[in-house]
């Protein structure tokens, strides 16, 4: 059926429970803040995996800058709330095209080359905005020791608290999810399959492939620009960490997990890494070993990741079911 | 009609295609033909733009489209198949046709983006369009299949389909016939002349299958070693005694 | 100072010139980057470490026994993990992001193994500073240098005059060709890595009594061996090189005569320069466009 056709009503119908559920979310984490905190982060990775799903799901390329952007969006919405006092909101769309436009940038020269190098450059570039924010002209990114600024808030509704700003990350998820899904189940989308799938064919059937990866990549760099902005609201503080090298790995091993190619695999993958974050800050020492057999595990055996290998498990066992496929 | 003028391709010292000239006219089949290794999927790669040639050019009606990139060679008119199967495998069969539409559409990124009617329209229209043409060739019941699930020839029939989405003038077909059985050669034979009379262009195609090509082209040009050894109608080809030489005596 | 800065620059360059010949082979052959190439570094080091300094075995010894660990290491790494992964046809992305993963396990192992300390290795030479011409230099420095030209030398005379290196530069252009001409690709392959990770492994031991052995120097140098790959020209061996004796002299003359905190970015930024302006590099390879 030709998704870009029509909106199934079925559909909607079905994410009801959801829909339901994520409102009510709040109530479940009365008495237990930390946890709604988590949420929280938790909203801010789906916006940016979705972000790098159309990058590398759809596309195919890799990118080991995402914490950079995210990085971006998060210091500039900082800098320019707190040197311009313009309102919050204003200063996170800002600094999510600021981000945006960067990635654009750094793209369309390297869009020329082969994927392989795009991850070469990408290392690169975290490494240069991670020098830039430790070492910033005039310490105005707080370099080492980091920055601060004000709690989200909307035109002067305070959002500090984190069941106040959950809602506020609900509505960003549903819209940043939906335009995503508009976006791959439209030409465009197609066009960034074709990439991934066959880039030969796809500069052969008339697609100007470079511009297809470069849009990718602007969208990919708004998305992680953004989440960075909302991130740095959400706590009111915002460190050199936050941009290292190994976090945007992270974010790779989120969308490797949670499954590319799909609306749920970012919010999987998100809840996964943040679950495991949580057990493995009792044992730091084994987080490299568990990320990297992680990452091993999922390349090697499960490269639909958990929503995708769970479809194909599932489709497997209707069709058993049919009598169709023995064993 | 798509002239070919003293082309040459040099990989290195290596000569590839050597001072080639060719013509293709409007409504016809056009073969080339030639032994392993005479450079005809090279002179297609540089007519569909992933190579340029070092000298010489190719004009399509009156344009140049030499050092052109293939996307955009596509956009003018001139589609291909190619010698290994280079299907979308991943991608259902009739989202494989569409795709083959892209550049046909014209919505822009924003329009893609927000779904706006004009994208909606032409959505619909390409669908419609791509079930038309799995219909032509039998293969609207597998629309929804995996690409890659479907047989051999099935998927050498589909990626001319592919080609043939966005109307070109020009339909480059490099050995459509590969690993094909007598059956399915017989069906690429009625389907090549249904493509004929149904559509307005012209075909040009490498082969070997000598069958194939003395049935359905209307002139030959034959390669041996990048150069352009003979040219003429199937019967003067077969009785041209270089090319009996070099090609048609030895093997197949 | 100048002479100073210029042996510092040729160590520095040396050294960056042999981790850039591992990422040039191993991307002529597999088409990939092999991102634990600087954890390759590290590993040299450790186990020179174990043998030279816990094992108290004589230099003669150690080196060898380091360098064929490596070596069996880089086989090792080949088979279990790169094979079975090109196996499932997976795209090169996937195949960049598995590197990385084995990355995090080799850092983990060593971890595991020597702990999180640095360790200190004694030198190797009995004499720690030599005097020519009116200049000092470090004994140690000098060694590195030498061993790394002695290991190019002998890199360029194996790929170019015995057979089996003339058959790896043969697999590495055209895997089908070589095959067709009876070469064993698998095994070219499998060479080449393990080449490369001992390579890897030669430069750790090597400075290991120089900077210490980390798990942290690692990456840094993996970046500045990637850095002068891009520099000199991608997957060319003499590429590997030149754009290592390149950025160590952009490096060591910008810092000694500008800034020193600007010596950090160089590298990244000769990479984004390179891939934008001249992604041939300095000696015009091809095969890296699209």
């Amino acid at each position: 059926m030709n998704k870009a056709l029509n909106i199934n009503k079925g559909k909607l119908l079905r994410y009801a429970p959801v829909a339901v559920l994520a409102v009510l979310m709040p109530l479940f984490f009365r008495n237990f803040s930390y946890g709604m905190l988590l949420i929280c982060f938790c909203a801010i990775y789906i916006i940016a995996v979705s972000g790098l799903d159309i990058l590398y799901g759809y596309t195919g390329q890799i990118s080991f800058a995402t914490s950079a952007f995210f990085g971006i969006g998060g210091y500039g919405s900082l800098l320019l709330h707190n040197h311009t006092g313009l309102p919050i909101i204003i200063t996170m769309l800002i600094a999510s095209v600021i981000s945006c436009v960067v990635a654009l940038i750094l793209a369309y020269p390297v869009s020329k080359l082969r994927f392989a190098f795009l991850s070469l450059a990408t290392i690169s570039f975290n490494h240069i905005i991670f020098q830039l924010v430790t070492r910033s002209p005039g310490g105005i990114t707080g370099d080492f020791n980091g920055a601060f600024t004000e709690h989200m808030n909307i035109f002067g509704l305070d959002l500090k608290e984190s069941w106040k700003f959950y809602y506020f990350a609900l509505v960003c998820v549903v819209i940043f999810v939906s335009i995503k899904s508009m976006i791959v189940n439209s030409r465009v989308g197609r066009a960034f399959l074709a990439i991934k799938q066959n880039l030969h064919a796809a500069d052969g059937m008339g697609i100007n492939v470079r511009k297809y990866k470069v849009y990718a990549f602007g969208l990919y760099g708004f998305y992680a620009g953004f989440a960075g902005s909302m991130y740095v609201h959400l706590v009111g503080y915002i460190s050199p960490e936050t941009v290292a090298q190994q976090q945007s790995v992270i974010f790779m091993i989120m969308i490797l997990m949670g499954g590319v190619c799909s609306n749920w695999g970012p919010v999987v993958g998100a809840v996964a890494i943040i679950l495991l974050q949580e057990i493995l800050s009792h044992a730091e020492q084994y987080q490299l070993l568990v990320y990297g057999i992680i990452l091993l595990i999922f390349i090697l055996f499960l490269p639909g990741g958990i929503v995708g290998e769970t479809k194909k498990l599932f489709s497997r066992l209707k069709w058993r079911k049919k009598g169709v496929i023995n064993a | 009609m798509l002239k070919v003028e003293n082309m040459t391709l040099r990989f290195g010292d290596l000569i590839a295609n050597d001072n080639i000239c060719m013509e293709v006219p409007n409504n016809k089949v056009i073969a080339l033909i030639g032994p392993n290794g005479a450079g005809k999927t090279t002179c297609f790669n540089c007519i569909s733009g992933v190579y340029t040639p070092n000298n010489g050019d190719i004009i399509l009606d009156g344009v140049s489209i030499k050092g052109k990139k293939p996307y955009q060679i596509h956009g003018m008119g001139i589609s291909r198949t190619y010698q290994i199967i280079n299907l979308f495998t991943e991608m259902s069969v009739i989202e494989n046709v569409i795709v083959g539409m892209h550049d046909s559409m014209k919505s822009n990124f924003f329009e893609s983006m927000f779904h706006t009617k004009r994208h909606r329209k032409e959505e619909k229209e390409a669908y419609e369009r791509a079930i038309e043409l799995l219909e032509f060739i039998g293969l609207k019941d597998k629309a929804n299949n995996a690409a890659g699930s479907l047989p051999y020839g099935e998927q050498r029939l589909l990626e001319i389909i592919r080609a043939l989405a966005s109307n070109p003038s020009i339909l480059l077909l490099d050995e459509p016939a590969a690993g094909m059985n007598s059956k399915e050669k017989e069906e690429l034979d009625n389907i090549i002349q249904r493509i004929m009379k149904r559509w307005d262009l012209s075909v040009l195609m490498v082969e070997h299958d000598m069958d194939l090509v003395m049935n359905i082209s209307e002139y030959i040009y034959v390669l041996n070693y990048g150069k352009l050894l003979a040219q003429g109608t199937p019967e003067e080809i077969q009785r041209n005694p270089d090319v009996i030489e070099a090609y048609l005596g030895g093997d197949d | 100072m100048f002479l100073q800065l210029l042996v510092a620059a040729l160590l520095s360059g040396s050294i960056y010139g042999m981790i850039a010949l591992g990422y040039s082979l191993i991307y002529r052959t597999s088409g990939i980057m092999n991102l634990a190439q600087g954890d390759a570094i590290c590993l040299g080091g450790f186990l020179g470490y174990t043998f030279y300094s816990i094992l108290g075995l004589p230099v003669l010894v150690a080196i060898p026994c380091t360098l064929v660990c490596t070596f069996l290491i880089g086989c090792m790494l080949e088979r279990v993990v790169i094979r079975p992964i090109f196996k499932r046809n997976v795209s090169t992305s996937a195949l960049i992001l598995a590197t990385v993963a084995v990355s995090y396990i080799i850092q983990s192992i060593e971890l595991i193994i020597w702990g999180g300390a640095p360790l200190h290795m004694r030198s190797f030479l009995k004499v720690t500073n030599v005097k020519i011409l009116n200049v000092v230099y470090q004994t140690e420095a000098l060694l590195c240098i030498g061993v790394a030209v002695v290991a190019m030398l002998s890199l360029h005379i194996f790929m170019k005059k015995s057979s089996f290196g003339i058959a790896m530069r043969a697999a590495a252009m055209d895997h089908a060709a070589a095959r067709s001409c009876g070469i064993n690709v698998d095994l070219t392959t499998r060479m080449t890595w393990a080449i490369s990770i001992s390579l890897a492994g030669l430069v750790g031991v090597f400075i290991g009594p120089l900077y210490g052995v980390t798990t942290t120097l690692g990456t840094n140098l993996s970046a500045k061996g990637f850095a002068s790959a891009v520099v000199g020209g991608y997957g060319d061996m003499y590429g590997g090189i030149l754009g290592g004796a390149t950025l160590a002299m952009l490096e060591t003359f910008s810092a000694g005569y500008i800034s020193s905190s600007l010596k950090q970015m160089v590298a990244y930024i000769a990479v984004l320069i390179m891939l934008f302006v001249k992604p041939r590099g300095l000696l015009n390879v091809e095969a890296v466009k699209d």
